[in-house]
């Protein structure tokens, strides 16, 4: 098992990769081949992240299935994996959403090659950023995961898919383009002259002069468009309303959180000091995020608009968490990003359901669906109820814990967040009983629910809500003992 | 015998050469008492041979430059320094060449009389920019900066037939003339503060000259290689002259000749060793470059000239690398020229193929253009090809996992290593507009269908170049130890030497 243990995560990265160089090499016609390639590989990556986490020792706050390589040493480069309580969720999170995203685009008929070719490249840099711990590689994989979602939004998307293509891509690599210099300058302004995150965190605060702070805000700015933090947040509805189905899935999901982890990453453990002085600005953008995203909700006609502006309203409360600085905070603002990928992955998959039969997301259009379609009805009722907080499934326990830490800290802004869920609520609860309730109307009738087959992936995900729901201790204590350890850094 | 090794490469490549030119001179030789049928006949089979012998012996030179690689020390009364540096570089040169070659078979719109002619330019072009790699003194280098140079300027007006639209090639050479004048110039002054034209002998006597004068002096000595760089301000050229000729001879100018210009300003740039102004004037002209560059090529309808003015924006990201003068600079800007060069050439692997389903002329002239919009669909028509393009130019892009971020990580890396921190900053916003550029690009070959676009067929040997060389640019980005770690050596060499 020694050798399981450490080559574990490599294995979890090579799962969409050697799938990517088998997907290559089949015709583009073997149409049903493609797809058992791409199931198998992400299968593979779905049941490795589940050992994964079976095996992770959860009384441990260090790194996990450590797995060093030199790469370029003379240059401070080296290939690094491991997972700890801030990673190891997010580990299983992409296993998850990536299993139930491929069987989700089962159905799909154009271009299957490039699109399943498109998806394990994304996915292997997903995997990719939440197990490297070296900036060369996390960078590198973040930057992988980035470029792939222009094709498949662009090819496969629907509302102006073009253009929320290029935006989407555009707003990240601008991103990208203050972590490039923001990563480099943390090695050569330590004076550690390596990119391993771990040496870097261990150095001290002193010596970086006042180039903390400008590399923190880099960092928190670069990564944060990525995790959709006002006033960047404008690519992601737009985004996920023209991505296809299970692309939505993957973007609301999983990409979005590389943003936050990245942060709480690369910020929060290498640049405590910056962190404490930059925790005004985070809270207080965070609480922008949760009311405007909360509102804007309010007035969106489009479903997958409700969920999209949605999404930037509940990534605000994963901010407010990492701003609180308190074990509580953080422990709570993880366990968010993991229920929000689930939550959000079954919105879009029972979403995308909806909109392949009635072939319209305009609420106004919608109504009664509950008569023709109870099941797909049911998979959109129980995300809803976890995006407002309500007990029994995951998001509750999250949310509840940010709420509690953020009241501690930061009073004015627990309070105005706790206003925002309100104002959620409000909004779920309307799109639920206009789209699903009321009259059945005749145009839906003899439309089919969703099948046996294809209710595999929206099962999956909605009985994970209820898991962890149901035994949140579950996740909680995968995620103390870092979280433990991270916010004594940071002094709370 | 050791003179004999250590010259290798060029004594292949002059071999190559001559071949070229007897075959132009025998087979392709005009006679009267030959009717024109035959003539005709007699001409084509020049063509042929000299496109066979040229793509041979160009693999033959490549395996001599590998053969020599370990070899050391100085020729010709020390004018002529070889090292792991040049080796390194005449391989990758003639790799370049290789490339160029086999794009350049069968080229359209060269006429066939002139075809041994075309590529005896090109291997005599890449033969002075190998030995500029080891010129160690400013005549030399003079001298064999002007020979790759004339080559280049007679290869333009070549492709465009017979007197008619050689804009291009009245700008390349009067720049070009110019510019090398003005370089004159410098080395006089060099010359003046010196004492001496050796290279290593002018870098010592520097420090102790006039700051002032010794700065103009690099500055205007350097004007030559930049302007084979195509940097701003000396790129005017580039647009034009990559839109006119033909497919080989732009590939052959963007790609291999780019790497014999960035190798030869390393080399020159040892004279002003000491001078450290050059620092703000290298950051400077780097920035002004890859913004110009950039946004100059977000307006672009034609492929080619999109590639040139990206091509510029190039040029400042390796000046980057440059500004420091140090090894790891001069590593990370080694590196990434060869990954450069292998992205560009599988960029004019797909333009020569579109090429080829495109009408030749346009309105009685010949027409070189390529426009963005010829590339619609190509997914469908050739998925091999769209690879190949997807892959060389997310490489310039700078997106992993190819030789082009990794490429990009060791010079912003070296860039921030010499507190350049701002500039590497206005570096990565021009990356975001750049990938703009790159994803119009895309778009057309990825997302545009392709009805109306004619059927394209690339033969088995372009599919597997597109392949292996996209194999090549992304195993070089994520294997940069295979690399790395010999130029490092080379640049220690060169500089400590």
């Amino acid at each position: 098992m020694a050798f399981l243990d450490t080559h574990l995560l490599t294995a979890i990265l090579l799962c969409p990769v050697v799938g990517l160089a088998v997907l290559c090499c089949i015709p583009a016609d073997r149409t049903q081949a493609l797809r058992g390639v791409a199931l198998v590989s992400s299968l593979a990556a779905f049941v490795l992240s589940i050992v994964l986490w079976m095996r992770f020792d959860t009384s441990e706050a260090d790194l996990q299935f450590v797995e060093r390589v030199p790469w370029l040493p003379d240059l401070g480069i080296s290939y690094i994996v491991g997972v700890d309580g801030l990673s190891l969720p997010m580990v299983l999170l992409t296993g998850i959403v990536f299993f139930t995203g491929v069987l989700t685009m089962w159905e799909l008929k154009t271009r299957v090659k490039e699109y399943f070719a498109f998806t394990l490249a994304l996915v292997a840099g997903v995997f990719g950023v939440f197990i490297a711990q070296d900036l060369f590689f996390l960078f590198l994989f973040y930057e992988l995961a980035v470029l792939p979602m222009y094709v498949l939004i662009a090819v496969w998307g629907s509302t102006r898919r073009e253009y929320a293509a290029m935006k989407l891509t555009l707003f990240l690599l601008a991103g990208s383009a203050l972590l490039f210099p923001a990563l480099i300058g943390l090695s050569y302004y330590s004076g550690v002259d390596s990119f391993d995150i771990q040496m870097l965190a261990s150095g001290s605060d002193e010596g970086w002069g006042g180039m903390g702070i400008v590399l923190f805000l880099m960092i928190y700015v670069g990564f944060g468009v990525l995790a959709g933090i006002f006033p960047f947040h404008t690519w992601s509805p737009v985004g996920h309303v023209a991505a296809p189905t299970a692309v939505s899935m993957l973007h609301a999901g999983v990409l979005m959180k590389l943003g936050s982890y990245g942060v709480l990453r690369v910020g929060v453990t290498i640049l405590p000091e910056a962190m404490v002085e930059w925790a005004p600005l985070i809270a207080t953008l965070a609480v922008c995020n949760i009311l405007y995203g909360a509102f804007v909700a309010l007035g969106q006609t489009d479903l997958k608009y409700v969920v999209g502006y949605s999404s930037v309203s509940h990534m605000g409360i994963v901010m407010l968490g990492l701003a609180t600085m308190t074990p509580a905070g953080i422990s709570g603002s993880v366990f968010q990003m993991f229920a929000h990928g689930v939550m959000t992955a079954l919105f879009f998959s029972s979403i995308g359901h909806i909109y392949d039969r009635t072939h319209t997301r305009e609420i106004s259009k919608l109504g009664g669906l509950f008569h023709t379609m109870p099941k797909a009805s049911t998979m959109f009722i129980i995300a809803g109820l976890a995006g407002i907080g309500v007990p029994c499934l995951a998001s509750f326990w999250a949310e509840l814990l940010v709420f509690i830490a953020a009241v501690q800290t930061w009073p004015v802004h627990g309070v105005l967040a706790i206003f925002g869920l309100v104002v959620s609520a409000l909004f779920v609860l309307r799109v639920v009983q206009r789209t699903f309730f009321g009259p059945a109307r005749e145009e839906w009738d003899g439309l089919d629910d969703i099948g046996a087959w294809m209710s595999i992936p929206r099962v999956i995900l909605a009985a994970t809500l209820i898991l962890f729901g149901l035994m949140p201790g579950l996740m909680l204590d995968t995620i103390e003992a870092t979280v433990v350890a991270v916010a004594r850094v940071l002094g709370g | 015998m050791g003179l004999y090794l250590r010259f290798l490469p060029e004594l292949g490549m002059l071999g190559l050469a001559l071949a070229l030119f007897l075959v132009s001179v025998t087979i392709g030789g005009e006679s009267d008492a030959l009717d024109e049928r035959r003539r005709d006949e007699r001409r084509r089979t020049a063509a042929y041979v000299s496109d066979r012998i040229g793509l041979l012996g160009s693999v033959g030179v490549l395996v001599l430059a590998a053969l020599a690689i370990w070899q050391n020390g100085t020729l010709f009364f020390d004018a002529y320094r070889v090292g792991l540096f040049s080796q390194l570089v005449k391989i990758v040169l003639a790799a370049g060449l290789v490339g160029a070659m086999w794009l350049a078979r069968d080229a359209r719109n060269i006429p066939v009389r002139d075809r041994p002619e075309f590529l005896l330019f090109m291997t005599l072009s890449t033969l002075g920019m190998m030995m500029l790699v080891s010129a160690d003194e400013l005549i030399t280098f003079y001298v064999v900066l002007e020979l790759s140079a004339y080559c280049l300027y007679i290869m333009v007006p070549m492709a465009s037939g017979h007197g008619s639209h050689n804009e291009a090639s009245y700008k390349y050479f009067i720049y070009g003339a110019t510019t090398s004048a003005v370089s004159l110039y410098g080395m006089t002054i060099l010359y003046g503060l010196a004492g001496t034209t050796s290279i290593p002998a002018i870098a010592a006597a520097l420090g102790a000259a006039p700051s002032t004068l010794a700065l103009a002096a690099v500055v205007l000595a350097i004007t030559g290689v930049l302007f084979k760089l195509a940097v701003f301000p000396f790129h005017f050229w580039a647009p034009d002259v990559y839109q006119v000729s033909t497919h080989g001879a732009a590939a052959f100018i963007a790609a291999t000749s780019k790497v014999g210009a960035v190798a030869a300003l390393l080399r020159l740039l040892l004279v002003g060793a000491d001078v450290e102004q050059l620092y703000w004037v290298l950051g400077g002209l780097a920035v002004l470059s890859m913004t110009f560059g950039n946004l100059a090529a977000i307006a672009q309808k034609d492929l080619k000239r999109l590639l040139a003015y990206s091509g510029v924006a190039q040029g400042g990201y390796i000046l980057l690398g440059l500004m420091g003068q140090d090894s790891a600079g001069y590593t990370a800007a080694t590196y990434y020229t060869i990954g450069y060069l292998a992205m560009v050439l599988l960029c004019f692997l797909v333009i020569v193929e579109v090429g080829r389903t495109l009408p030749e002329s346009e309105g009685g002239r010949p027409s070189n253009v390529l426009p963005i919009s010829a590339l619609d669909g190509l997914h469908q028509r050739s998925p091999v090809l769209a690879l190949a393009l997807l892959v060389g130019l997310l490489g310039m892009a700078g997106v992993p996992p190819t030789a082009g971020f990794t490429g990009k990580w060791l010079l912003f890396k070296a860039a921030i290593e010499v507190e350049a921190f701002w500039l590497v900053l206005i570096a990565g916003i021009n990356n975001t507009i750049a990938i703009y550029y790159y994803l119009i690009v895309v778009k057309a070959a990825y997302v545009h269908g392709a009805e109306g676009q004619p059927r394209l067929e690339p033969g088995l040997m372009a599919k597997m170049a597109g392949v292996g060389v996209s194999l090549a640019v992304v195993f070089l980005g994520v294997f940069p130890q295979w690399v790395v770690p010999a130029l490092d050596r080379a640049m220690n060499a060169l500089l400590g030497g």
